[in-house]
């Protein structure tokens, strides 16, 4: 007979001591034990429709405010618009969403299946300042509580996405100024180097080890919890969290990260895949070079080698994630602080643009296409109005006025990921979802 | 000592008190709140804020001052009487660790590291002056631990912090002087036009690198001597193998070549070159010996910096036996403060788009911790250097009509490229300072320093920056606690270690009683981030810099990679560009926890039953109850009259055990302990 001081017993120490765990820590044993799958059981903000539409976002951004805006469809019928001469970089055709637009050539030679979900936003950051990085990640003031783009969309994908932690994880960030924050707390910079160390599992006495070692720091949690003031079990707490994190990570596929060799975008991108893979996180941010901030840049060399790679990265990205069987999982979208003046004098760098930033969504929720234009503005080139339901830049009219491109492609990007229309008005307050962009 | 029954059923009661308080905030700030369902976070914040005993507070001021456990002895002491927590700290500042945590505190705070080599290729334009790394990765250390020490030696000499705004004194190695004379050597104007002063000095001379014997380097650098300019490099013989035809021995860079080749041949590099077969040889990093010996670029002193006098020729670079003696460099481009250093400058690039408003607006951050954004109402009756464009833009002006004419005297005295300005229009720019309250015209950078040094902003920024850098969090500038404690940093002229005495000491950091601060926003318990959890690793165990923060790449030991690595991933105190405050992650994410536990892991290696030989401490597995009492009181900082110390012991000698039976070795199940003990609440975090 199973006596009741057997149940509770066995309730208290069996399963790896989960029932103590629970006890000490305060949290279900079901998260303790699988947090990923008992996250994914809760409905609570994945219904079907968002369920159906969730992606894994790949966020590259930059606060050096690359010239991305100067080499992309929408920037090639003004001739007056500088252009790097370098051949690599001659101005291409391409098909976007069934339409013939010019570009760089690089962008070209993204495969047409890639080109099909590929849409380019032109936008106004309305900051030539590069230090205003985190507010154009919170789109210019206009989200619930200031919470940045990635993490708005991360907070909302985490439980259709079942992920380990809703947190976004930054592996390329190159300076603090393009840390993340979610929910007000700054989040740590992971570069991919660190990234492959810290998770690295190596086989051995110590790591046989692991689950006796979780044991004894649950009975020390338990041990530091008493008597502790609110703040200090409040961060007992997050330890418990955060172990049992670690332990939800898929150890065969940490083997993927092995051959990081430095942080560059290829290894970001790398490890990119290896953490969705794992379904650790919704949002990856990473940065993707695209000639910097390069106010000299003598025949805009720099810039072209950049967007060169930069592109060829992209490309690589792609193939990865269909080899690995996400393209259709993965949505890659770009922010960057601002863009860079277009003008004719600009042949040998370019300086800020307050008024023209591109950023572009690879996916399979995009329609493939451009949103919005370029026309001119004080004395260099600016974004235009938006006409929401079409995406056409318009120089006079359209319902979306270029200070508003911004959170308009914030409410776009989450509309895209099967964030409901009207969560999405009360996370972002101001413009409007630019329907034509959606698949 | 707890029970396990006792600690069952306080921990079963704390959970359902916790679950009493719960409601669900989508919107909450903690992190983990939004992905642990059930009493997360949450749930306590409306519990009122408690305060802490002193085994806590006592803990986490040493950890923060020196990394150090406290002892029993010093718990009770301010158990019995809380003012002897003073009489402490007083103590732990003159320990050698106080210095390195200050070490690493002023070079963040001063904004000297984020750094690596490239950084610095505006400064050595047109390109990197090194090309091996093993010098060049101590040279880029060495500038910037430098004004870190040079505020460290100016506080011990009993001088206020507001001489870090002014001096022109610095702590330097002949390597870092070496440096500092040569880009002084090399001036780049706004256009990017260089002037090669070497070579125009010596328009004939050929540098010659022979492995025929030593040379002595005061002839090398004798221009009388028949040896100018002919340098010894014992490893010629090697690299020609490698790559054969480039390093015939002698090699000869010829007059042709610009004064740049000579500073690599000085840090043991050649680059650039094509042999006398016509193909470009690679370049050498690393591999080969160069003319600085280690030594002198660990040889530190303070060096005066001063211009030349009428006639008088700048500071050799190449003048190793001068530089090796001297205390005094003479340089053309002026040297003031923390912000003319080559690590700052390479930290804030400029150009002639930007024209010295990043450098500026980084000044103020780091001297008065405010920076130019739009609000300050401060107008000067006059604006000189106000850019033209900008001052026509009602969005512009607002922040360049202060920002222009404050970094004016920054652009008349650099060029874009931080050599001399030579562009008169901008040379003969004068400069008005005007941000938060304080307009006055500046004529020199000493003029930019001391009105830095006497701003009122000046004694709250530091104290802020110490608030951040102990508690995670922002000081409130209305807590009359804060008050008092910047009111005693002005009376006391500035002292650095008084006003660490004073933050350290105070309620605010210590939670021993309620304080507007902490009323209004909370207790904070963070991370232990990566400078106090390796500062803590290196005092509790006796390493010598385990995570590689002080100690240049190439000098790193093999068997700490591994660490270095991961710790490069920690969460750090870090400011970003416009940044007033320090990036601060303070909640313990996933990648923390397996960070952390590897870096234990790796570091059990080096203290457990040890293959390695190393300066820190070890424990031997024949004796694991010596080893597990040890471990709580030295890394998880409870001391024997803790409650939590006793049952610790016991959950970790059953863990011993525990994994004894596994089969595990008495050397494994003790690293094991030792990794459970370093992974402990109170080692991987500040405030428990």
């Amino acid at each position: 007979m199973f006596s009741r001081r057997q149940a509770l017993r066995s309730a208290l120490f069996g399963a790896g001591y989960v029932g103590l765990r629970a006890l000490a820590t305060g949290l279900p044993a079901a998260l303790l034990l699988d947090p990923r799958k008992a996250l994914a059981d809760l409905p609570e903000g994945c219904d079907a429709t968002a369920a159906a539409k969730a992606q894994f976002i790949i966020f590259a951004t930059s606060g050096s405010g690359d010239p991305l805006n100067a080499n992309v469809p929408g920037t090639y019928d003004d001739p007056k618009i500088a252009h790097s001469k370098d051949p690599a970089m001659a101005a291409t055709k391409l098909r976007l969403g069934g339409q013939e637009y010019t570009a760089a050539m690089p962008w070209s030679k993204l495969p047409q299946g890639v080109l099909d979900r590929t849409t380019f936003f032109h936008l106004m950051s309305d900051t030539p300042v590069h230090p205003k990085e985190p507010d154009v990640l919170k789109l210019m003031g206009t989200t619930e509580a200031g919470e940045m783009l990635p993490s708005m969309l991360a907070r909302h994908l985490a439980p259709c996405l079942g992920t380990i932690q809703a947190q976004p994880i930054s592996l390329g960030a190159s300076s603090p100024s393009e840390a993340l924050t979610y929910g007000g707390q700054a989040l740590p910079q992971l570069p991919a180097l660190a990234l492959k160390a810290t998770l690295a599992n190596p086989n051995g006495p110590l790591t046989n080890l692991q689950a006796l070692r979780d044991q004894t720091l649950d009975q020390l949690y338990g041990i530091y919890k008493d008597g502790a003031t609110p703040a200090q079990r409040r961060y007992i707490d997050s330890l418990v969290t955060s172990q049992s994190q670690v332990r939800n990570i898929r150890q065969d596929l940490l083997s993927q990260l092995s051959s990081i060799a430095d942080n560059s975008i290829t290894s970001q991108i790398l490890a990119s895949v290896a953490l969705i893979q794992m379904k650790v996180t919704p949002v990856i941010a990473v940065h993707i070079p695209f000639g910097g901030d390069n106010h000299r840049d003598v025949a805009l060399s720099d810039e072209s080698a950049e967007t060169i790679s930069g592109v060829a990265a992209i490309g690589s990205l792609m193939a990865q994630l269909a080899a690995t069987g996400l393209a259709d999982q993965v949505t890659l979208m770009s922010l960057n602080v601002f863009g860079r003046t277009l003008g004719p004098a600009n042949m040998d760098g370019r300086t800020h643009n307050p008024n023209h930033q591109v950023s572009f969504a690879i996916g399979k929720g995009m329609r493939g296409g451009v949103v919005g234009g370029v026309g001119l503005v004080e004395k260099d080139y600016g974004a235009l109005s938006i006409d929401s339901k079409t995406g056409k830049g318009m120089a006079s009219g359209g319902d979306i006025a270029p200070v508003d491109s911004l959170p308009s492609f914030g409410q776009t990007m989450l509309s895209a990921v099967g964030v409901a229309p009207t969560t999405v008005a009360k996370l972002v307050r101001k413009g409007r979802i630019i329907t034509s962009a959606l698949a | 000592m707890h029970s396990t029954k006792s600690l069952i059923l306080v921990t079963f009661a704390a959970s359902l008190a916790a679950l009493g308080a719960c409601k669900t905030d989508d919107g909450g700030s903690d992190p983990a709140a939004s992905v642990a369902p059930g009493p997360v976070p949450a749930t306590i914040d409306d519990l009122p804020s408690e305060v802490s005993p002193p085994s806590v507070y006592v803990a986490k001021v040493k950890n923060i001052l020196v990394g150090l456990a406290p002892t029993d002895d010093e718990i009770k002491a301010v158990t019995a009487d809380p003012t002897q927590l003073v009489v402490l700290i007083d103590g732990w500042t003159k320990l050698p660790q106080y210095r390195t945590k200050m070490l690493r505190f002023f070079e963040l705070a001063f904004q000297q590291t984020q750094v690596d080599e490239p950084d610095f290729a505006d400064q050595t334009f047109p390109s990197q002056a090194w090309s091996n790394r093993l010098t060049a990765s101590m040279l880029v250390q060495d500038a910037s631990e430098s004004f870190a020490r040079t505020v460290l030696e100016m506080s011990a000499r009993g001088r206020p912090l507001t001489d870090a705004m002014t001096t022109q004194t610095f702590m330097m190695t002949p390597a870092l002087m070496e440096f500092y004379a040569y880009i002084d050597s090399n001036q780049v104007d706004d256009s990017g036009k260089l002037t090669d002063r070497f070579r125009a000095a010596h328009p004939k001379t050929n540098i010659v690198v022979t492995s025929a014997g030593p040379i002595p380097l005061g002839e090398s650098a004798d221009p009388t001597s028949p040896n100018f300019m002919h340098w010894y490099n014992p490893d010629l013989a090697k690299l020609e193998a490698k790559d054969p035809g480039c390093f015939v021995d002698p090699v000869v860079i010829d007059s042709g070549q610009s004064g740049q080749q000579l500073q690599r041949v000085l840090l043991g590099g050649f680059n650039g070159r094509v042999a006398g077969d016509g193909h470009r040889c690679s370049a050498v990093g690393g591999s080969t010996s160069s003319v600085l010996s280690d030594t002198d670029f660990s040889d530190w002193r303070m060096v005066t910096i001063r211009a030349p006098k009428a006639g008088e020729k700048a500071t050799a670079f190449y003048d190793i036996p001068k530089l090796r003696k001297a205390t005094e460099l003479v340089l053309d481009v002026p040297r003031v403060g923390f912000f003319t250093t080559l690590a700052f400058f390479a930290n804030w690039h400029t150009n002639d788009s930007n024209q010295m408003r990043v450098t500026m607006n980084q000044a103020l951050i780091v001297a008065l911790g405010a920076a130019v954004d739009g609000t300050d109402a401060t107008h000067p009756a006059t604006t000189p250097g106000l850019d033209s464009t900008h001052a026509s833009d009602a969005a512009c002006v607002s922040c360049h009509q202060t920002l222009d004419p404050t970094r004016s005297v920054f652009a008349a005295s650099f060029s874009w490229n931080y050599h001399n300005q030579t562009e008169a229009s901008f040379s003969s720019q004068p400069g008005m300072f005007a941000f938060q309250g304080v307009t006055k015209p500046v004529t020199s950078l000493t003029d930019f320093g001391t009105t830095l040094a006497t701003h009122p902003l000046f004694a709250r920024a530091w104290a802020s920056k110490l608030c951040y850098y102990a508690n995670s969090r922002k000081c409130d500038a209305s807590d009359p606690e804060f008050v008092r404690i910047v009111d005693a940093f002005k009376a006391s002229n500035f002292a650095w270690d008084g006003l660490v005495r004073d933050l350290l000491s105070s309620p605010i950091t210590t939670n021993a009683r309620p304080t507007k601060t902490v009323s209004d926003t909370g207790e904070v318990v963070a991370v232990s981030r990566r400078d106090h959890l390796c500062g803590a690793l290196d005092a509790r165990l006796g390493f010598d810099d385990l995570c590689g923060l002080v100690t240049a790449p190439s000098k790193r030991s093999a068997a700490l990679v591994n660490i270095n690595v991961i710790a490069g991933g920690l969460p750090s105190d870090g400011y970003g560009r416009g940044g007033i405050a320090p990036v601060l992650p303070n909640a313990p994410s996933l990648f923390y926890r397996a960070g952390a536990e590897n870096i234990c892991a790796s570091a059990s290696e080096l203290v457990i039953d040890p293959k390695v030989a190393t300066t820190a401490r070890k424990w031997s597995s024949a004796q694991p109850d010596a080893a597990i009492a040890e471990f709580v009181q030295l890394l998880m900082a409870l001391t024997p009259s803790d409650a939590r110390s006793a049952p610790s012991i016991t959950a970790l000698r059953a863990h011993f055990d525990a994994a004894l039976k596994t089969g595990a070795s008495a050397t494994d199940a003790l690293k094991s302990t030792f990794v459970v003990a370093c992974l402990a609440p109170s080692h991987l975090s500040i405030g428990l």
